[in-house]
């Protein structure tokens, strides 16, 4: 029996689940706790944490304990502090003390891996991939800012961060409640950031579902989409569901959803956001999943052991992503899929040399995918550009670090490898020579369709002694391949002491 | 006045204290019921005179609270506390007078014909009991005494609160003595406290009876003189006090719980008096003083015909060598799906364990614990404690628990009421144990009983849980009617987990599966409940509602209840004490019928059934309908899902209707009368189930359970015919 708990220090709650591995390779939640916290409010307030709500985690966590030890869970659990806790300026003297104070270790999770793990929840939820097959919009509603991610015929179009969250707008409601038309204001800012998402993205989409996620306030939405069999409801039906609240008092809601006023102020903005989502994104269906980051983390921490059945390919998803930019900006599509082939088989063949794993063959694949995409903006500047264009996408699946990786990769694809030192203050050594690895590929793989023209077949390649040997059949001269080939393996070599060599088959047709 | 309106209005409604005195005259006619053996109508009066006591404690003195703090709001039926306090003096005059008239006229007769004789007055023993008496007293009760006199330098000493005691009015005997000089020649006050170390009743030595005893207050009477030497004594009468008890606390401002309440312990005895007792035909004197000094009023001064204070009878209850004074005590049979010695978690497995105590044994909830507290598999045992008996087995078996290392979180209500001093001690044992205490929550009193057992099994964590209506009292399940069920279905599992969860202070769950929890979502559900048969009703279908419980006083699940009669849904009360609906109002109540029974078992067990147009809705808890059940405790009701129980607890329900041995209906005047038999086979539901509990017993190995046939290969002739 497999059991693992996570614990979540969110922006208004921390929350406690054990979850265990049924016979059927299911996960089930057994225990839950949930307690209070500010985070937000500190965040917003101050930016700091604050001394009493970093006590009171400490605290909870050392009653937590108690919990962890009744299923006997010494190793097999997880804290993770969300991403308002991480926007705290302190937030390395809350971690410092809370492993003094507790000894355990808090992981912080910045904004990309705190939604990344919400996903990871509802598509585990095993309608997901019938869903998004057809279209769909994940809505990830936070305190400070909401992220749609839009899946088009099973594949991520785009995902995108919008600078609204139901804390944001309850502070903003207060900043300028004295003005008399402020609600009207703020709902207009709020359908104008939508607004933009939709003219942008969804042109030529009709949406059929949309699932919104969110922390703790949706407990509201869960209680009023109340059925137990979680399935998606009919637009019409949630939006009366929304009328139906927005015309009563808050007293009453909070009686009749049975939330607690922990957090009344956020209900007004929660249903303002909902409902301006709902018009924006007005989809056929809406589905509320009612899943949590503590799910997320356990599908995470269980995925890679096969303890589960087999759930949603994320790593597609990555690249279904990657590719949606690339064509977004005009990339050059035959070359890339060139590229993403030629790398992916240097790659493999030099495994022994590199030594990288499956999660940076991704990587690579997003290196050769998006390489190209600076150019859309500047052909004489395209790897800032390439840089500037990867770090604002948001690639659901995709750590913040990961992203920085890759676009640093792709910048460096066209100019001399800097130092470790210049580099040091964002990358460990680790992750430079990871960088330092993919460069290399990318640079050898780029060389072999250095005119963009795919002149190559039957692209072979083998490692004998210290040479990797790319035997080619092509149709076509293929001078300038040759030409700058060599440059590009002297840096190959460099960094794998092993040379890669040309090898033509000349075939006549 | 609209329909919801006409509701509310004041004379639909009972108030609840003249409900609960109502109560007291049932359980006192038990008293004067023939058919009773007579040690068994002796408890009842004992009952009533301890219920009284409680009452004056708790309700009297809040209702005295509220009358000094001008608050003149009306309760339900439209009385202000002034009103209800002259009405209550009324009807407790007269039950009290009911209650001396019982044991003077029908009891003391037939006690004397049976050969058991109580002197009441010290004037009636013969020469040898006197001596004996007087032997006595030296002997044993005189070095206890503290006598008290009052005068200038010495003031009225604290009169603890429900203590016998004896007030006397003496004179100096040698008035004009130089060291007397200057004092004025008056009567003056001294009272002694009957000691409540030695017993009241005192056996003598009698003629030929079986037992003779004098009560101890008697005896000191007799040798009162002997406490004042130096004085006359002029006359002497036994008169005892009831004290305001009601523990108010504001919760917020205690920084720790359990002070507090040892704080209002020490409080308690000097509580405003509320009621004084006193022999009749007391000294008018005397009585005077004491009015003065206690500040008592003269309605609130109660003559008594007889001994003071009755609950001594329940000693009289045990008394060795009357088995034939006695109903023969019924032995509570074994649940037969439970057989001793067998792993209990084993037995749930194969399907939800339902219990009916007293007629079956409560072993197998103290096995539950004491089992989970050795078996290994067991990670931890969560468990509610409102009201444990002296020398718990479970309490035992949790301690062991947590020197056996499994997590045990325990949860002691120390607000029960006069159960405090002894909650704290069991929770500190427990502390010590190594369980994890949790001393109540702020603001809201823990009644709900739930059990959790959670074990590591092979494939999964499994939940064990037993849910019922009664307290963990391995004492009182002998005597109230409960039930209880014992399941390891997951939804209940996880509601549990998530109930503790909730007590230790974390968020309540998203949803609750089954169990509906008070004080949030409890009242809701009851009133979408009956709204539903009200639905059903309207739309012309059947519908029905059964429910039975120890009290009914909420002041909305009244009106829905009427609105409901109103509608044509047909109502069935089993209500035990308080009753604040009234039954037989045109076009209210008309559909309702209340019952209530009393007898040999105190009825305890709450069960709500409701028709839902044959879907049949049946749930059991541990709450009434009653303000505080819904709304200031935590409780759980559960439903009951699984269906041969839904049939036996539908039987109950039937049977329980079915009374007209000891079962009242209330008539549509308020009063209650015993049912009418005419005709009709006599059933007591008691004696039902008593009968039912040892037939199960005994067919235990012949039920046949689970899906392959046994065949019994080595049968004989008979059983082949049959």
């Amino acid at each position: 029996m497999k059991l693992y708990a996570s614990i979540y220090i969110g922006s208004y709650e921390i929350i406690l689940k054990v979850f265990q591995i049924t016979q059927k390779k299911r996960l089930k939640e057994l225990d839950c706790l949930r307690t209070p916290i500010d985070t937000a409010q500190d965040i917003y307030a101050s930016g700091q944490l604050k001394k009493e709500t970093v006590d009171r985690i400490c605290n909870v966590l050392e009653d937590m304990k108690r919990t962890l030890a009744l299923y006997r869970l010494t190793e097999d659990y997880q804290i993770y502090a969300g991403s308002t806790f991480t926007a705290a300026g302190n937030r390395l003297f809350a971690m410092e003390q809370i492993k003094l104070r507790t000894g355990m270790k808090v992981l912080a999770l910045s904004n990309s891996e705190h939604r990344f793990m919400s996903y990871r929840a509802v598509a585990s939820q095993d309608n997901f991939d019938a869903m998004v097959s057809e279209s769909a919009a994940i809505v990830d509603i936070g305190g400070a800012s909401l992220q749609i991610t839009l899946f088009y015929h099973g594949k991520v179009r785009t995902t995108q961060h919008i600078g609204l969250g139901t804390v944001i707008m309850s502070e903003n409601m207060k900043r300028l409640s004295y003005m008399t038309n402020h609600k009207e204001q703020i709902a207009q800012m709020m359908y104008k950031e939508l607004d933009a998402f939709v003219t942008m993205h969804m042109q030529d989409v009709k949406l059929k579902y949309l699932i919104i996620l969110g922390d703790h306030v949706s407990t509201l939405m869960e209680r009023a989409v109340d059925d137990a069999t979680r399935e998606p409801i009919r637009m019409e039906h949630y939006m009366e569901l929304l009328e139906n609240m927005r015309d009563k008092t808050l007293q009453s809601i909070i009686r009749e959803f049975d939330v607690l006023n922990d957090h009344e102020e956020l209900i007004e903005p929660f249903l303002m956001l909902h409902h301006a989502i709902a018009e924006k994104l007005p989809a056929k269906y809406v589905y509320v999943p009612g899943v949590s980051v503590n799910d997320g983390m356990a599908y995470h921490y269980f995925a890679p052991k096969h303890y589960l059945q087999v759930e949603h390919d994320f790593d597609q998803d990555i690249i279904s992503a990657a590719w949606s930019i690339a064509k977004r900006y005009g990339s050059y599509q035959p070359h890339l899929k060139a590229l993403d082939k030629i790398s992916t088989q240097i790659f493999d063949a030099t495994k022994k040399f590199h030594g990288l794993d499956k999660r940076q063959r991704l990587l690579m694949r997003l290196v050769a995918i998006l390489h190209d995409c600076g150019k859309y903006i500047s052909i004489s500047d395209a790897s800032d550009c390439s840089y500037i264009i990867i770090m604002s996408s948001e690639i659901l699946g995709l750590s913040h670090k990961e992203r920085e990786m890759v676009a640093t990769v792709v910048s460096l694809n066209r100019k001399s490898l800097e130092s470790y030192d210049s580099m040091a203050d964002r990358f460990s050594v680790d992750e430079y020579m990871t960088i330092v690895k993919l460069l290399a590929i990318l640079k050898v793989a780029n060389a072999l369709d250095r005119s963009h023209r795919q002149k190559f077949k039957n692209i072979k390649m083998a490692v004998r002694g210290n040479r990797l040997h790319i035997t080619i059949e092509a149709t076509d001269s293929i001078a300038l391949e040759k030409g700058m080939f060599e440059e590009k393996a002297d840096f190959f070599e460099s960094v794998f002491s092993i040379r890669p060599i040309l090898r033509e088959l000349r075939v006549f047709e | 006045m609209s329909k919801a309106e006409e509701f509310k209005n004041p004379k639909y409604y009972d108030n609840r204290e003249l409900s609960w005195i109502k109560f007291e005259h049932r359980v006192l006619n038990e008293a004067k019921d023939k058919e009773i053996p007579i040690l068994d109508r002796l408890k009842f009066v004992s009952i009533t005179s301890s219920n009284l006591d409680e009452f004056f404690m708790v309700r009297v003195a809040s209702l005295k609270d509220m009358e000094h703090a001008g608050y003149t709001k009306k309760d339900i039926a439209g009385m202000d506390p002034t009103e209800q306090l002259c009405a209550i003096g009324k009807e407790v005059h007269a039950l009290v007078e009911k209650q001396y008239n019982t044991y003077n006229r029908s009891l003391m007769p037939i006690l004397r014909k049976e050969g058991i004789r109580i002197i009441g007055a010290y004037e009636e023993l013969n020469e040898k009991q006197a001596t004996y008496v007087d032997k006595y007293f030296m002997e044993h009760v005189y070095p206890v005494l503290t006598p008290m006199a009052v005068d200038a330098s010495r003031p009225f000493p604290l009169v603890r609160n429900k203590s016998l005691n004896i007030a006397a009015l003496i004179k100096s005997k040698h008035p004009n003595s130089k060291l007397q000089q200057g004092s004025k020649q008056e009567l003056e006050f001294a009272t002694v406290q009957v000691p409540s170390v030695l017993p009241r009743l005192v056996p003598i030595p009698g003629e030929d009876d079986r037992y003779t005893f004098t009560l101890l207050e008697q005896i000191i009477e007799k040798n009162m003189a002997q406490l004042f030497l130096n004085y006359d004594l002029v006359c002497a009468y036994p008169y005892r006090i009831m004290r305001n008890a009601d523990l108010s606390f504001d919760e917020d401002e205690a920084s720790d719980l359990l002070k507090e309440i040892q704080k209002q312990l020490v409080k308690r005895q000097w509580g405003e008096v509320i009621r004084l007792e006193i022999e009749h035909k007391a000294d008018k004197r005397l009585l005077q003083v004491l009015k003065e000094q206690l500040a008592v009023s003269g309605k609130d001064v109660y003559e008594i015909a007889g001994p003071l204070d009755l609950t001594f009878l329940m000693k009289m209850y045990g008394l060795s060598g009357c088995d034939d004074l006695r109903e023969k005590l019924f032995v509570p049979q074994k649940n037969p799906r439970i057989l001793p010695g067998e792993s209990i978690f084993d037995e749930i497995k194969k399907g939800d364990i339902f219990l009916t105590h007293p007629y079956e044994t409560f072993d197998p909830v103290v096995d539950f614990i004491k089992q989970a507290a050795v078996d290994p598999d067991v990670l931890a045992i969560k468990q509610t404690l409102y009201r444990v008996s002296g020398n718990s087995p479970i309490i035992a078996a949790l301690a062991k628990a947590a020197e056996n290392g499994k997590q045990v979180t325990v949860l002691v209500e120390l607000k029960a009421r006069f159960d405090e001093e002894n909650n704290i001690v069991w929770a500190q044992k427990l502390e010590k144990a190594g369980c994890h205490v949790i001393y109540g929550l702020v603001g809201l009193k823990t009644h709900c009983k739930i059990a959790l057992v959670v074990r590591r099994e092979e494939d999964a964590i499994t939940r064990y849980v037993h849910l019922g209506t009664g307290n963990y009292n391995d004492s009182t399940a002998k005597l109230y009617t409960d039930c209880g069920i014992f399941t390891c279905n997951e939804n209940y599992g996880e509601d549990a987990t998530a109930v503790f969860n909730m007590l230790s202070g974390y968020s309540e769950p998203a949803r609750w599966n089954k169990l509906v929890v008070a004080p949030i979502w409890l009242r809701d559900r009851f009133i979408a409940l009956i709204d539903r048969e009200i639905a059903h009703a309207k739309e012309g279908k059947e519908a029905y509602i059964v429910a039975k419980m120890n009290s009914l006083c909420d002041r909305q699940i009244i009106e829905k209840l009427y609105e409901a009669s109103s509608v044509g849904v047909e109502i069935y009360l089993v209500i035990r004490g308080i009753c604040c609906l009234r039954t037989g109002i045109p076009g209210v109540s008309e559909h309702i019928h209340v019952t209530s029974i009393v007898g040999t078992f105190l009825e305890h067990s709450r069960i709500f059934y409701f028709y839902n147009n044959g879907q049949e809705d049946i749930y059991m808890g541990s709450a009434d309908w009653m303000p505080r059940n819904l709304d200031r405790r935590v409780e759980i009701v559960f439903p009951v899902e699984d269906d041969v129980i839904k049939d036996r607890i539908k039987h109950i329900l039937d049977v329980l209707l079915r009374d007209n041995l000891k079962a009242y209906a209330m008539l549509s005047d308020g009063t209650y009368a015993k049912m009418s038999r005419r005709g009709k086979q006599a059933i007591g539901a008691q004696m039902t189930f008593c009968r039912e509990a040892m037939e199960g017993a005994k067919e235990e190995t012949t039920v046949w359970k689970g899906r392959r046939f046994i065949p019994i290969w080595a049968f004989d002739e008979e059983e082949h015919e049959a």
